[in-house]
């Protein structure tokens, strides 16, 4: 049974395992770029909390500026799961009832259930152990970046932890289940694609800052306050009056900006004279776990009720 | 639910099972019949009869939605592990992977299977002139078919389910199909039931008939006494006297017009009634019968009732 799977997935096996070695290639090498860097511009130092070089905010600009859009474009290796899902899962039970190539496995020595079993355990456990190294070669790869802003932020808490683990058997699950329902390859990819976005863009950009766990509010003086520590994941900020009431950036910058001359620290000084506060809402750092097993639980609770389905479905969608 | 017992002499056994699509469809009704064990069975029936749905749920891949299927006394649908190693069974079109080799597809047959013969399977392929390095794919169909039954061969079954096989080969390879597969069933004993509507080839191979038609059995029997009890009437056209005192004594099971004569099929009469004046009485060729049974009207439930009434007395005279 487990030759069987074997035989029939070697050729997706081994797709993934080139691309695998390519997106470690094109990483280790960025990655060694940006230790380099880092290390030469002299970042790390400035990071000590201790530290009074007052060179230190261009320092850390210079870095930012060289290694940004290598950062922004790492976000697309957000895709990949759904990738994997659509190429691989979709079609893992919709192509035997395409070809009609069920009728040949289920009429085997083998139950149906066994069968579905192993061809799950196999795909799944073998896209996982592709996900846990991929995840591992962006820990090793984001560690710049994380120095300098934590590892709550979504491009970093995407990639790193168990979060990425959960997303790649949703995305499989998904797509099995799909593919299993639809008795179709094309149609299951395009709803794998269109359920994964639908359920993990709202999570990212809302429910992980806001649900989890709500996030602190802090409200200090402009000037004598930097606001969160550093790691800490900033959601928003802002200014509010002293009763706590939030204030526009219309009326701040009304009030203390008139076009033309000022610099960042009389604006503060301003603000200040007026009573105003500054305002951050913000996740603390010490959160990551508890947000990455709270995000791994859904998603692994959804894969699990996913597969479900597919087993129910299996049974029944002889037609 | 009926309950059915523990069986060694009845191979296949159904007991008015249904299947129902959907709310209202029932691609099988109240199908009641027997597969006594050593026999080479055609299912015969037009296209939508249920022939494979049948086929599907002796085999264990559907649930009856009516009545109860039996293979050796054990439900395929609630005990696939005790039946499904027992059932070899050849799909419609007999799909295959077609990016693996023949070889490969032996070894999944071996890997899928406790029961497993793959020398057999492997030198009969061989025999048949089929390389066994070849991909599945670029074989032709007769091949494929071949490839197909020695994968449903090798799992050493006692029954064998055969779903239109040779449907779509050519007159050859689908003498070469079934040669093999007589060959097979008759050397190792194996229950045979093969669906078709191609009926000349069935003749030869099989001993049992089953007449599916309208979701309904219309025949369940051994072929020689099917041909025994049925007699082709012919006599004048036109003559309605003869026909009338025909019907009186004899069940009709189909009528034909042709311009010359009228062509009656009827079941031998019991109490041996003289023919009328200007009738004669023939032996009926198998394929005349299993057509009279076919093309009787799907509202003629009164005659499929009488049909399905003949049959513990059809089964006596064998």
């Amino acid at each position: 049974m487990i030759w069987a799977t074997w035989r029939q997935h070697r050729s997706e096996a081994l797709i993934v395992a080139i691309t695998l070695v390519a997106l470690a290639a094109i990483l280790i090498m960025t990655g060694l770029q940006m230790r380099a860097a880092f290390q030469s511009l002299g970042v790390g130092p400035c990071l000590a909390p201790t530290n009074t070089n007052p060179h230190c905010p261009n320092i850390i600009e210079a870095f930012r500026a060289q290694f940004e859009p290598l950062d922004a474009a790492s976000g697309w290796l957000n895709m990949l799961p759904v990738l994997v899902g659509m190429l691989i899962g979709a079609p893992l039970v919709a192509r035997e009832l395409e070809h009609r190539t069920h009728l040949l496995a289920w009429t085997q020595g083998v139950t149906r259930r066994r069968w579905l079993t192993t061809k799950l355990a196999c795909v799944i456990g073998g896209a996982l152990v592709a996900a846990g190294v991929f995840t591992a070669l962006m820990i090793w790869w984001r560690n710049s970046f994380d120095q300098l802003d934590g590892h709550l932020t979504p491009i970093s808490f995407d990639f790193e932890g168990l979060a990425p683990l959960a997303y790649m058997a949703f995305a499989l699950a998904l797509a099995i289940a799909a593919g299993t329902l639809l008795r179709r390859a094309i149609p299951a990819m395009a709803v794998t694609l269109a359920c994964f976005m639908a359920l993990r863009l709202p999570i990212d950009s809302w429910a992980r800052a806001y649900l989890y766990q709500p996030p602190i509010t802090l409200h200090a003086n402009p000037l004598t306050s930097g606001g969160p520590a550093s790691g800490d994941w900033l959601i928003n900020s802002g200014f509010v009056d002293h009763a706590g009431h939030a204030l526009s950036d219309s009326q701040v910058f009304g009030t203390c900006a008139p076009p033309g001359t000022i610099s960042k620290l009389s604006v503060l000084q301003c603000v200040q004279a007026h009573g105003w506060l500054t305002s951050y809402v913000y996740q603390p750092a010490d959160r990551f776990w508890r947000f990455q097993i709270t995000e791994a639980l859904l998603y692994l609770a959804l894969s699990a009720a996913l597969l479900g389905l597919t087993y129910w479905w299996t049974r029944r969608s002889m037609r | 639910m009926h309950e059915l017992a523990e069986r060694t002499d009845i191979a296949l056994e159904t007991r008015r099972l249904g299947k129902r699509y959907g709310r209202s469809k029932w691609a099988l009704s109240e199908c009641s019949l027997t597969l006594p064990t050593g026999r080479m069975a055609a299912l015969v029936g037009p296209n939508g009869a249920g022939k494979t749905t049948l086929l599907h749920l002796a085999m264990g891949l559907l649930q009856p939605s009516a009545g109860a299927v039996s293979v050796y006394g054990r439900d395929p649908w609630r005990e696939p592990l005790t039946t499904l190693p027992r059932v070899g069974f050849v799909a419609q079109d007999h799909p295959l992977y077609r990016g693996f080799t023949v070889a490969d597809t032996l070894e999944y047959g071996r890997r899928m299977n406790q029961r497993w013969d793959g020398e057999l399977a492997g030198a009969r392929l061989r025999r048949l002139g089929i390389p066994l390095g070849q991909r599945v794919g670029k074989l032709s169909g007769g091949q494929q078919a071949q490839v197909a039954l020695a994968l449903a061969l090798g799992k050493r079954p006692d029954l064998l389910l055969l779903d239109e096989p040779v449907a779509s080969l050519d007159p050859l390879a689908r003498r070469d199909f079934l040669r093999t597969l007589v060959e097979a069933a008759t050397e190792r004993g194996i229950t045979t039931l093969l669906s078709s509507h191609i009926i000349g080839d069935l003749e030869q191979t099989c001993d049992y008939l089953i007449i599916l038609s309208d979701a309904r059995v219309q025949l369940a029997d051994d072929i020689a006494a099917v041909m025994r009890a049925h007699r082709l009437l012919i006599g004048p056209r036109g003559d309605t006297a003869g026909l009338a005192d025909l019907r009186a004594t004899r069940q009709v099971v189909g009528e034909n017009q042709t311009p010359r004569e009228t062509r009656l099929l009827a079941r031998v009469s019991e109490d041996g009634a003289p023919l009328p004046n200007g009738w004669s009485s023939e032996d009926a060729p198998l394929e005349e019968i299993v057509l009279a049974y076919l093309s009787q009207r799907i509202g003629d439930s009164a005659r499929a009732d009488a049909v399905a009434a003949g049959q513990p007395e059809l089964e006596a005279t064998r």
